[in-house]
């Protein structure tokens, strides 16, 4: 009997075993079958992998012989069709710039009239046509000493040419005292100067000259700029990264020496309600420019006009009144320093003296395609 | 004998496993890479913004001078808001993890600038997305962030 229960035992212990044996042996084919399917597939991943590496670092390679290819400083038409405009709302966006303080009220609250502005921007008569009509007189003083000067921007000759012109036009400027009675230009040339003209140029400024530097694309220029930046605080605040810590504006400058310095404030201190006092401020700023930058040519740009929307709507300080206003006294001190003053109005607004509407979506920062606007004239407009 | 059997079966599949495991290097999980262009051009079109965002060459809004950079596509806002779209893919891992940390740093640098100048775009900054796969990092500043995450996600399955 107790034979039979132990053989009874053994059997059921060695089904169990059996059992055991076999579940084992389906764990180990799967395991070994899933190894080799996951194995195969990254090895085919890996011979993937490098036969495409392959293809790319050729590709990488014409690219860096390019240049400008990962899209970088396309030329303006190129931009205008990368452009993928977005459904966009002017309003949603209304205090952009409501920076300066609340509390100030400016008789400009009320909307400005078309004739205060045709003062500035737009002369009677003179709308963006007025602009190209400047060109045009330009175009014939040019011609007596660069005769090569056509249309072409980025062949050698040109370039030359567009220097030397630079230089006489400028002399002939100074000569007429007060960088240029009108006080709208540096040097308005036919000849638009390449974007080389830029290498040893600095632009400061608020937001606005932030998107300036984005969109242009230039890559050989110095941008020092800061949101909400004002002519109170430029020279205090450490806006700029140098070396992995934040210095002021001129400490940056003091680090390299430049040819031209462009200057834009002014947006942010709309709401201001003493205009001499934004004015000493912004003499202050010049003045402590040019003791770093002694041999730069200084421009001084005006405060682009907003768009219509804008000047309509709250806050009231921001309008075309108020700026045409401000204009007028920068004008005034750019002469009084000595330095170039800009007017950049011409080229961004429309015969009513508003930027155009296409132009911003608040407003007030330009987008891409006028920023390429604004680049341009400058290389229409350029320096010594 | 058949259990010494059955043990130098499971020595060799085991070992056989682990081989093929090591020699692809797949101890550790893969991320796919993601394509920049494609996956900007999502997080473009797909989610709706306040400013309109043109493309810009990466090394104009980042200081990335060390990094050796593949292939690109970012997008930034006029000024008005701090809307962005950055897609930046690296050579190496080590170069996909400086930019994640020089993405962390522009966001940072953002907020400061918009604290005092539009503080309500500090919302989506606050909410930035940043995501490394593979040797690809991706950014978006919007005010939809779960969409920008579901966009990301697939596109790097």
């Amino acid at each position: 009997m107790i034979q039979q229960s132990q053989r009874r035992e053994w059997r059921r212990r060695r089904r169990r075993r059996n059992n055991i044996r076999v579940l084992l042996k389906i764990l180990i084919l799967i395991l070994l079958l899933s190894g080799i399917v996951y194995g195969g597939k990254k090895l085919y991943d890996i011979y993937n992998t490098n036969s495409s590496k392959g293809n790319s670092t050729s590709k990488k390679s014409n690219t860096t012989g390019s240049a400008n290819e990962t899209g970088k400083a396309k030329n303006p038409d190129e931009t205008e069709e990368s452009q993928q405009p977005k459904p966009t709302d002017i309003a949603n966006n209304p205090d952009a710039t409501g920076k300066p303080n609340s509390s100030d009220k400016v008789d400009g609250a009320d909307n400005p009239g078309t004739s205060d502005m045709s003062g500035e921007g737009n002369k009677p008569g003179s709308t963006d046509k007025s602009d190209e009509g400047n060109k045009a007189g330009t175009t014939n003083q040019s011609d007596e000493g660069n005769k090569t000067g056509s249309t072409g921007k980025s062949d050698e000759g040109n370039k030359a040419g567009t220097t030397n012109q630079s230089d006489k036009g400028n002399k002939t400027d100074q000569s007429t005292g007060a960088k240029d009675s009108d006080n709208q230009k540096g040097n308005g040339n036919s000849v638009k100067a390449d974007d080389s003209y830029f290498d040893d140029a600095v632009f400061i400024g608020d937001s606005r000259t932030e998107g300036f530097g984005m969109y242009s694309g230039l890559k050989n220029t110095t941008v020092y700029s800061e949101k909400g930046v004002m002519v109170d605080n430029i020279l205090k605040d450490k806006v700029v990264k140098m070396n992995g810590t934040k210095v002021t504006i001129i400490d940056a400058l003091k680090n390299k020496t430049f040819g031209k310095v462009y200057i834009m404030l002014g947006v942010n201190e709309l709401g201001w309600p003493y205009d001499d006092v934004f004015i000493d401020h912004y003499k202050k700023v010049i003045d402590a420019i040019k003791d770093v930058q002694p041999n730069a040519e200084i421009c001084i740009q005006s405060i682009i006009h907003v768009s219509k929307e804008k000047d309509k709507n709250p806050p009231t300080y921001i309008n075309n009144k108020i700026i045409s206003k401000r204009n007028k006294l920068i004008k005034k001190m750019a002469e009084e320093e000595n330095v170039i003053y800009l007017d950049l109005n011409p080229a961004l607004t429309d015969s009513s003296g508003y930027l155009f509407s296409e132009a911003s979506t608040d407003g007030v920062h330009l987008n891409q395609k006028y920023c390429l606007v604004w680049k341009d004239y400058l290389l229409e407009h350029t320096l010594n | 004998m058949k259990w010494n059997g059955m043990k130098k079966i499971i020595m060799i599949g085991l070992v056989g496993t682990v081989a093929l495991m090591a020699f692809t290097g797949c101890s550790k999980k893969e991320v796919k890479d993601i394509d920049v262009k494609t996956v900007a051009n999502s997080l473009l079109n797909d989610i709706k913004y306040e400013d309109q965002l043109s493309e810009v060459s990466y090394d104009i809004v980042y200081d990335m001078e060390d990094i050796n950079v593949t292939d690109s596509a970012v997008y930034v806002s006029s000024g008005a808001t701090a809307e962005e779209i950055a897609a930046i893919k690296c050579e190496t891992k080590e170069d996909a993890a400086k930019v994640q940390t020089a993405l962390e740093e522009r966001v940072k640098e953002q907020k400061d600038s918009f604290e005092n100048y539009v503080p309500k775009e500090l919302d989506k900054l606050d909410k930035a997305v940043i995501v490394k796969a593979g040797n690809t990092v991706v950014l978006s500043i919007s005010n939809d962030d779960a969409k920008a995450k579901e966009i990301i996600e697939n596109a790097s399955k």
